[in-house]
């Protein structure tokens, strides 16, 4: 268990390092939105992070904050990404094209939350009918019955 | 002479023989070859995630037991451990082993449902889920004698569990587990010979390493394609560092390593159970005193655990209130339908409804 942490600890400095966008703290890195594919293609190909283990996106009023989660199979490490979308423009790129296990959580986040992920190739509504307007997970949607 | 074909669109519609829930496909056929699937599914979305916001955190246990309604004490248990983080709860040791317990009984029954309903796609008639059922039957009685419910139990709290074990309920549990044995043996005398049975899983659906890492998938679905990555015990929660059990992983990644993954586990789940109730501590309270309603400090915490069908993870958000700010699940079964599309491309119809069958899905999960 000591062992994972301390990978883990390394792997922060290291990101932070090859990076200088990227900050640390409390358990998490912080980066830029813009940067997503750069930091994540690195963590995948160079440290060994290439479990995609979940996206999911909340709303906090100005902006929307995006969580990305990966796992290292074989050294049984977890890191967590933090990045953020301003309200006026939701949109971040895709992770779909290197990650297939991507396709379907973007796609929820889409759906309900309203966020646009550029380049994914069939970015329509999935847990929803597809004449709902709105997006239900935003905190001011209001139903219309 | 040359035939002039056309490409056929099979809707297998939402409603289904199996307990696969409702689901639906739209398969394109060239003959009986698949050349494309589209799932569409939503049929059961009820919106869980928007509601808890609006529910305080103890009213929001319930909730989560309707989200994977196969397996329903699995499903309390990372919101319950989130809100323990953020809030500075601790858990006394019994209760931690009672929640063991509990958890890996729900495993057993939930796999006996999984490779019944399984049989049922190869047509064998609901005979091997009517033997399966005998022992779930048992086993559903047995929680029901500890919580008052036989499917969706809302039994964990916040800081332990609600109610303590009777006293009839550890004897009759040594008693199933004395003749479990026995009906494994049934089962593998029944299966693992049958030439049908063989020629039918050996070789089909088949998922490579890459595949299975790069489309996120959990649970049985992963550790067939060679993969031997177990949340239990590579990052493990609660108590599980303190028992000994294997983690069966295959060699192939066809439907037949699925089937014999989950046979395996649930021989291990009747050993975790052994160890539990022989360290199990005789006195102790089952829940630490907590306040009617609950206020939780600021934070952001993420969760997971090991359900039957994969990680099982909750990823919670508070903002000092008594509601929560954000609460996400991240769903097994989910992630684990990606893999449809690339399993089922390729292979005749009946092959691929053998291979649906084996990713196991359960629909309160995929849905939400």
């Amino acid at each position: 268990m000591r062992m994972g942490k301390e990978i883990k600890m390394k792997t922060y400095d290291a990101l932070s390092k090859q990076f200088e966008y990227v900050k640390t703290g409390n358990g998490f890195a912080e980066i830029p939105s813009e940067n997503i594919l750069e930091c994540t293609e690195w963590l995948k190909n160079e440290a060994g992070y290439d479990y995609l283990e979940m996206i999911t996106a909340s709303d906090h009023n100005e902006k929307f904050l995006l969580v990305y989660t990966l796992i290292n199979v074989v050294d049984k490490t977890d890191i967590i990404i933090r990045t953020s979308v301003p309200r006026e423009k939701p949109e971040i790129d895709s992770l779909s094209n290197i990650w297939t296990g991507a396709d379907f959580q973007e796609r929820e986040i889409f759906d309900l939350m309203g966020i646009v992920f550029k380049g994914h190739k069939n970015l329509k509504r999935i847990v929803l009918w597809d004449g709902f307007e709105g997006h239900p997970q935003r905190k001011d949607f209001k139903d219309v019955i | 002479m040359s035939f002039k074909t056309e490409e056929y669109v099979l809707n297998v519609g939402p409603q289904h023989p199996s307990t696969h829930g409702v689901f639906r496909m739209r398969i394109t056929l060239d003959g009986e070859i698949v050349k494309d699937v589209e799932p569409i599914f939503g049929y059961l979305h009820r919106g869980v995630e928007k509601l808890m916001e609006m529910r305080t955190y103890k009213q929001g246990i319930p909730m989560t037991d309707r989200l994977d309604y196969v397996s329903a004490i699995n499903n309390n248990w990372p919101y319950v451990m989130a809100v323990e983080e953020l809030a500075g709860i601790e858990v006394p040791e019994k209760a931690e082993y009672m929640r063991v317990i509990m958890a890996e009984m729900q495993r057993i029954s939930s796999h006996y449902l999984a490779v019944g309903s399984q049989m049922n796609d190869m047509g064998s008639f609901y005979t091997v889920f009517m033997y399966m059922f005998r022992e779930r039957e048992k086993l559903t009685d047995l929680m029901e004698m500890v919580t008052g419910q036989r499917m969706m139990y809302n039994y964990m709290r916040f800081g332990g569990v609600s109610q303590d074990f009777p006293k009839e309920f550890v004897p009759l549990l040594r008693k199933f587990l004395r003749i479990f044995p026995k009906y494994m043996k049934e089962y593998e005398d029944l299966l693992y010979d049958n030439e049908i049975y063989l020629s039918r899983t050996k070789g089909v659906g088949i998922l490579t390493r890459e595949d299975a890492i790069n489309i996120s998938t959990s649970g049985p679905v992963l550790r067939s394609a060679g993969v031997d990555f177990d949340v239990r015990r590579d990052l493990p929660y609660s108590i599980y560092n303190k028992f000994k059990f294997d983690v069966p992983v295959g060699k192939n990644g066809d439907v037949y390593d699925r089937v014999w993954i989950r046979m395996e586990e649930m021989k291990q789940s009747a050993s975790i159970i052994e160890q539990a109730l022989d360290m199990m501590p005789a006195e102790g309270k089952y829940q630490t005193k907590v306040p009617v309603v609950l206020h939780v400090p600021e934070g952001k915490t993420y969760k997971r655990i090991e359900s039957p069908r994969g990680i099982l993870g909750c990823y919670l958000e508070s903002d000092g209130s008594d509601k929560p700010y954000r609460c996400h699940f991240r769903a097994p079964a989910f992630i684990n339908l990606t893999a449809l599309k690339k399993l089922m491309v390729g292979q005749t119809l009946s092959d691929a409804i053998i291979t649906f069958g084996s990713v196991d899905l359960s629909m309160g999960e995929v849905d939400r």
